[in-house]
C-alpha cells in the first residue's frame, strides 16, 4: 500500500511521516517521481505532469510504434462517424483501448473530446470509429511529453470557461456539453 | 486547469442557448464543489470566480428574471444557476467565440484553433514550458 503526503511545510510532513512510523512498518520512497503511468516532474517554475511511458505503453500494445504523426486528434466529423452500419469485429481491441485512452485524459485534455466521442461507440464500433481511434493514437505519439504544467507564482482565482455545441450528434441530435475550469494562470 | 469535462446532454435542446444554458448550471454546480473544495483545505482565493460565456442571449437569462416564453422548460437549470449566482459565487463575464478555450471540450477542431487553445491551457511538454518564461 502507499499513501502521498502532501502539503506546503516540509517539517508538517516529516512530523505525520514519523507518527506514522511509529505505529506501522514504512518505508520512505522519497520524492513522488511516479506513479500509475503518471510522471511528476519538479522544478523551479512549477510541477508538470505527463503519461510518456503510458502512451508508449498502448502504442506498444496497439502496434502502432511506428505510426506516421498527425496535428491534431480529431478531423472535422463526418456524418458516417454516427452511422451504425459496417460494424467491426474485433470490438475487444477497441474496447480496450478506449479504456486506456480515457485514463490518458487525466494529463492530456486536448484528446478529452475525441476519446469521449469515440468511448460513446465502444459496443459498437464501425470501421469509420476505428481509423478515428487510430487517429488519436497517431496524434499522442505527436504529443507524447505533453502534459498539465502547474505553474508555482500564480495567483489563486479561479475561472471557467462553459461552452456547447448544439444537436452535434446527428443521430439523436442531442448536444454536447464543454467545461473547464482554472485556478490561477 | 483544475477540471474539464466534455459529456453528451441527455435531453434536445431546441435553441443554442438552451444548450448552452445547461452547460451553464453544471459549471455553477463545477464552481459551488470546487470553492468549497478549497474552503475545506482552507486556501482563501483572492477574488470571486469568473465564469466565461460566448453566448449573449445565455447571459441575458441568467441576469433576467422573467421567463421568456421559449425558455419556460429550463426553469430548474435557470433556477440553479440563479441560486449560485445572486449570492455572488461567480461573476459572469463574455468571451469571445473565436478565444473560447472550452471549444476544445465540444467539437473537433482545426489545426489552427487547436494549438491556439492548447497553449492557453499550458498542455505541452515540460521543456516548453520553462522556455516560456
Amino acid at each position: 500500500m502507499r499513501i502521498f503526503l502532501a502539503g506546503n511545510n516540509i517539517n508538517d510532513i516529516t512530523t505525520v511521516n514519523k507518527s506514522i512510523n511509529v505505529a506501522f512498518y514504512i518505508k520512505d520512497l522519497g520524492k513522488f517521481k511516479y506513479f500509475m503511468g503518471l510522471e511528476i516532474a519538479r522544478s523551479r517554475e512549477g510541477i508538470h505532469i505527463c503519461q510518456r511511458k503510458y502512451v508508449l505503453d498502448i502504442l506498444k500494445d496497439i502496434g502502432m510504434l511506428g505510426a506516421k504523426l498527425v496535428a491534431t486528434p480529431m478531423q472535422k466529423q463526418s456524418d458516417r462517424l454516427f452511422n451504425q452500419e459496417d460494424v467491426i469485429h474485433d470490438i475487444t481491441t477497441y474496447g480496450r483501448t478506449i479504456g486506456h485512452l480515457l485514463y490518458l485524459v487525466s494529463t492530456q485534455p486536448n484528446i478529452c473530446f475525441s476519446v469521449l466521442f469515440l468511448s460513446q461507440y465502444v459496443h459498437k464500433p464501425s470501421t469509420y470509429h476505428h481509423q478515428a481511434m487510430q487517429r488519436v493514437l497517431r496524434y499522442i505519439k505527436t504529443s507524447l511529453t505533453h502534459g498539465i504544467f502547474y505553474p508555482k507564482s500564480s495567483t489563486l482565482h479561479l475561472k471557467a470557461f462553459s461552452d456547447s455545441d448544439r444537436a452535434s450528434c446527428s443521430m439523436t441530435r442531442r448536444s454536447t456539453t464543454g467545461l473547464c475550469i482554472f485556478l490561477g494562470e | 486547469m483544475i477540471s474539464w469535462k466534455t459529456k453528451k446532454q441527455g435531453t434536445i435542446s431546441k435553441s443554442s442557448s438552451e444548450s448552452e444554458y445547461r452547460v451553464f448550471a453544471s459549471t455553477s454546480c463545477e464552481i459551488q464543489w470546487i470553492s468549497y473544495l478549497l474552503e475545506d483545505l482552507e486556501i482563501t482565493t483572492t477574488s470571486v470566480a469568473n465564469l466565461y460565456c460566448d453566448n449573449q442571449p445565455t447571459r441575458h437569462i441568467a441576469h433576467n428574471n422573467s421567463f421568456h416564453e421559449q425558455t419556460q422548460h429550463i426553469d430548474i437549470d435557470h433556477h440553479m444557476v440563479r441560486e449560485r449566482w445572486q449570492p455572488g459565487l461567480f461573476h459572469l463575464l463574455p468571451i469571445r467565440s473565436s478565444e473560447q478555450p472550452a471549444n476544445l471540450f465540444t467539437k473537433a477542431l482545426e489545426k489552427k484553433v487547436f494549438n491556439k487553445i492548447i497553449s492557453k491551457l499550458r498542455v505541452s511538454s515540460s521543456k516548453n514550458q520553462i522556455k516560456r518564461k
